[in-house]
């Protein structure tokens, strides 16, 4: 890992971009489709329960100060356990960044560039990503800092330059369809807060570990806001006409605002704002991925390994035959992947690793892990 | 006999015919430097000679001591210096006068680089002059002081030496060195000092009495700024280090002289405030400075190349400036300054991406004058680094962005024109960077005629001949304009240069490319570090502000020097500045 170190503000930053960029793409439009005009309650209740999880978590990784979840799992069950852990990231990571990117894609060549080949749109992603990642984490993170508020400027600003076009018969009924599909099937909405899992690897790279409550509550907190603004926006527009579209909905909010005379629409600058975010995010994830492979294999150098993983990346992401295929990997696989890997297993390991870090520590009288005593 | 006579006629005839009509043949004149390979027959020329080896060669070996012998010391100078095809060395020998002796002396000296004047009065007349002090015989010891106790007199004497009689009596002049090795004193010699050898001694007297022509102190020709100080540097670099100290006018400030440069021997100055500037800093710089393997260094531009961080990018890391003014005050900051003799400019380091969007005049100004200008620098980088590359997006692939009567007029306009829009771009943004470096070349009279007739004429006729289109020559006249608002010459060349990509990238894939663009730019640009500090400070990453920010606080609450530079005094001024208001 490198010796450079993230402060608070670009740890903030790194989990916001999850959600963030998740909402650019079709996440609210999947959360709408689910809980129809109960989505504005459900994203509250979900937010809570995702801080009350991020809360979870930052408590579970207290006693690691430094270590990222394959130390930990290293630490609860050996290397074998450390590489199953590190695979499955590694694949949800993969997945991700494939899906992101031709989701991404396929919405702009129906926007921009209708007879570009998505190949070749996918490849100058590619090519940004692995030009940033050679630059290093410690780079994407900084630049990320710069890019995150313009992003959330865009939000903030699509809410409301829209105030003019809300009707609010779009939030009745208020439960949607009813308490069961709001509460309890819609606590699978869940899976918006994905960002959770780089909680997990965050932790080598923080300066000061002891602001990690702080890093989780403040991004989960904020990523919630960012999820209710834009839910509200879709919800108060008319939705239905914006769901049943291809584009991204987000973007289609955009186009109904009005700037008078002098510039016509403005919704290809917010999307130049949000390709320089996509990229962010897209080149963190990237990050992730190469260094968890590097630390499953203990490779020492990553000449190659960035193209290498672009190459497969691109190959993966070519792999969904059409916009469909695309929807139902983006909302369904990768909503089931979040909640069993990020909800279910990680909470799962931590809890299993505070109890024999208790067994030991009442045994030895040891007082903490770290890198060393691994 | 008959037929040889004919013979003879004929050819005389037919050679004074030629004569007459063909030129004579010429042998053409064709010169070429010599092949090392041939020349030497060698083939070992092609690796790399140290001096030694060159020393070597020229049957000359290198000699460190100075000798004792007169003579000996002599040959090896004129040797050395090649006196016989030198036509600026000086060896003036002659009879040196000392407590009625006479010893055999010589002066050497580069003519042209000492001041005559003092080497006539304050070093050959009193060494050749005979004075009151030194009639005394030549074996007589020296009184040094005398004292009378029960009618016995007590003298404390102090044996005679020539070397320090010289150096203590002879010589009034206020800067003497003694040196004893050949390499210190050839070093003077060539800075402009002249070598006074006396025979039995092995050393030699290094006396200040450089004389050479330099240029006054003047105002600044590049940083010109309305309210503050009108000096600049000069090439000297003891002017300049004088410069730095009026203003400092503190004993913290240390100069420290270093040399680079095989050959040149090239004086520099590390400057920095010993009680300020972080400790680490100074090694940092000193280390790169003195491990610098190079045979000349002719400028402050060479250094700069030579000790930054990063060559990948055009991306300046070091500010170099002309202002004394603007050198002290990153002094006084914390940061490190270097001066290199022969060159008017200073480098200062570390730097960050926000010092080269200051002017030296800012701190000047209230501090909602200095932010306003900001401000508008800030959207000079802007339209410099975007705006063209915009309007190749918007034509080529975002035409809803515009109003619909907007972009009738524009495709309007664009009707008459047969390139493309990056065609047309282009030639007029090369044009235009024609007109400005043919308008740096040209003698200064010619120099606004050519921004007349390349900017007014020649737009007008290409607008005429509908070659480009009108609000594309707004388009490059802005862009034009906001790049001359950058303060700092380097960063606003990195700007023009960086305009060429957005370009091709906004031309390639419209917002799209320039997206990718500007994200990878700034991972670019947050990677840098200027000895040490991230270039992107005090934002990415996130520190304290203190006086690093991109607005100037108002003056009474510039408090503290920048967080990134850990000085050693954090402070810059008390919490309560102005005391006479508020006590």
């Amino acid at each position: 890992m490198e010796n450079r170190k993230i402060g608070n503000l670009e740890a903030i930053a790194l989990v916001l971009t999850v959600v963030v960029n998740h909402i650019i793409l079709n996440l609210p439009k999947n959360i709408i489709a689910s809980t129809s005009s109960g989505a504005i309650i459900n994203i509250i209740f979900v937010s809570i329960v995702a801080l009350l999880i991020a809360y979870l978590i930052s408590e579970l990784l207290k006693r690691f100060p430094n270590l990222d979840i394959l130390d930990i799992a290293k630490f609860t069950g050996g290397k074998w356990l450390r590489a199953l852990i590190g695979i499955l990231f590694l694949l949800y990571f993969v997945f991700t960044i494939s899906v992101l990117l031709r989701s991404f894609s396929e919405g702009l060549r129906i926007i921009f560039f209708p007879r570009t080949p998505v190949p070749v749109i996918i490849l100058l992603f590619l090519i940004a990503i692995v030009i940033s990642n050679k630059l290093g984490f410690h780079a994407i993170c900084r630049s990320n800092l710069f890019i995150m508020p313009l992003v959330l400027f865009t939000l903030f600003f699509i809410f409301f330059a829209n105030i003019g076009n809300f009707t609010f018969q779009g939030t009745l009924p208020l439960m949607g369809e009813g308490i069961q599909t709001t509460f309890f099937t819609g606590l699978s909405n869940l899976f918006a807060f994905g960002g959770i899992s780089y909680l997990y690897f965050v932790p080598p790279y923080l300066k000061d570990t002891r602001t990690q409550r702080k890093i989780s509550l403040i991004s989960i907190g904020t990523s919630g806001i960012c999820l209710l603004l834009s839910i509200s926006t879709l919800i108060f527009l008319s939705p239905t006409s914006i769901i049943t579209q291809e584009a991204f909905p987000i973007y289609l909010a955009a186009r109904h605002v009005e700037f008078g005379r002098f510039f016509q629409r403005l919704d290809p600058v917010f999307l130049l704002i949000w390709i320089m975010s996509l990229t962010s995010l897209l080149s963190i994830t990237f990050s992730f991925s190469t260094k968890i492979f590097q630390k499953i294999l203990n490779l020492q150098y990553n000449k190659w390994l960035f193209s290498l993983f672009a190459l497969l990346v691109f190959a993966i992401s070519l792999i969904p035959n059409n916009m469909y295929q695309i929807i139902f990997l983006e909302n369904t696989i990768y909503q089931y992947i979040v909640l069993i890997l990020v909800f279910g297993i990680s909470p799962a390991l931590l809890i299993l690793a505070n109890l024999k870090h208790y067994i030991i520590e009442k045994k030895k009288g040891a007082v903490s892990v770290d890198k060393a005593s691994i | 006999m008959s037929q040889s006579k004919n013979s003879n006629w004929q050819e005389n005839i037919t050679n004074k015919l030629k004569n007459f009509f063909e030129a004579p043949i010429q042998k053409e004149y064709n010169f070429s430097l010599s092949d090392n390979q041939s020349e030497n027959n060698l083939n070992s020329f092609s690796k790399e000679f140290t001096d030694e080896d060159i020393q070597k060669n020229e049957k000359l070996p290198e000699v460190k001591e100075i000798f004792p012998s007169l003579d000996v010391s002599l040959e090896y100078i004129k040797v050395k210096y090649n006196t016989l095809i030198n036509s600026d060395i000086v060896l003036r020998e002659f009879t040196l006068n000392a407590r009625n002796r006479q010893y055999k002396a010589l002066l050497f000296f580069i003519d042209g680089m000492v001041d005559s004047a003092l080497i006539n009065d304050n070093v050959l007349q009193a060494l050749m002059l005979r004075n009151r002090a030194n009639i005394f015989d030549g074996d007589q010891d020296q009184i040094v002081s005398e004292g009378v106790t029960n009618n016995i007199t007590v003298r404390k004497v102090k044996k005679f030496n020539l070397e320090n009689y010289i150096f203590d009596s002879l010589l009034p002049q206020n800067n003497v060195k003694k040196v004893s090795t050949f390499s210190e004193a050839f070093n003077s010699v060539n800075m402009g000092n002249c070598l006074l050898f006396v025979d039995t001694l092995q050393l030699a007297f290094d006396i200040d009495v450089k004389g050479y022509k330099q240029r006054e102190v003047g105002n600044p020709n590049n940083e010109i700024i309305i309210e503050g100080p009108q000096e600049a540097f000069v090439e000297n670099i003891r002017t300049n280090t004088s410069l730095l100290r009026r203003i400092v006018n503190n004993e913290n400030l240390i100069i420290e002289n270093t040399e680079v440069g095989k050959l040149s021997k090239t004086k520099c100055a590390v400057c920095y405030l010993k009680n300020i500037v972080n400790p680490d800093l100074v090694a940092e710089v000193k280390y790169r400075i003195n491990n610098l393997e190079i045979d000349s260094l002719l400028s402050s531009g060479e250094l700069e190349q030579l000790i930054e961080e990063n060559h990948k990018y055009s991306i300046p890391q070091i500010i170099s400036t002309e202002r004394p003014d603007k050198a002290t005050k990153y002094l006084l900051g914390g940061r490190v300054v270097v001066l290199i003799n022969g060159n008017p400019y200073c480098l200062i380091m570390p730097v960050t991406f926000v010092d080269f969007i200051a002017s030296p005049e800012d701190t000047n100004l209230k501090f909602q004058f200095a932010n306003f200008l900001k401000f508008l620098r800030l959207i000079a980088i802007f339209i410099t680094l975007f705006l063209p590359a915009f309007y190749v997006a918007v034509t080529d692939f975002h035409q809803e962005l515009l109003p619909t009567e907007l972009l009738f007029s524009l495709l309007a306009t664009r009707e008459s024109v047969p390139f493309p829009v990056i065609a047309e771009i282009l030639i007029m943004e090369i044009s235009f960077e024609l007109i400005r470096e043919a308008g740096i070349r040209v003698p200064s009279p010619l120099g606004s005629t050519i921004g007349i007739v390349g900017g007014l004429v020649i737009g007008q006729a290409a607008v005429s001949a509908s070659i480009v289109s009108p609000i594309l020559i707004i388009v490059i006249a802005i862009t034009a304009i906001a790049s001359f608002a950058i303060p700092d010459f380097s960063f606003g060349f990195h700007l023009r240069l960086m305009r060429f990509i957005f370009i091709a990238l906004g031309y390639i894939a419209g917002f799209f490319g320039i997206g990718l663009g500007v994200f990878v730019y700034l991972c670019i640009l947050t990677s840098l570090k200027s000895f040490g500090v991230p270039f992107m400070a005090p934002y990415a990453p996130v520190t304290a502000i203190n006086q690093s920010g991109f607005f100037l606080e108002p003056v009474w609450k510039r408090e503290k020097r920048a967080d990134y530079l850990n000085t050693k005094r954090e402070k810059s001024q008390s919490h309560i500045s102005m005391k006479w208001k508020y006590k």
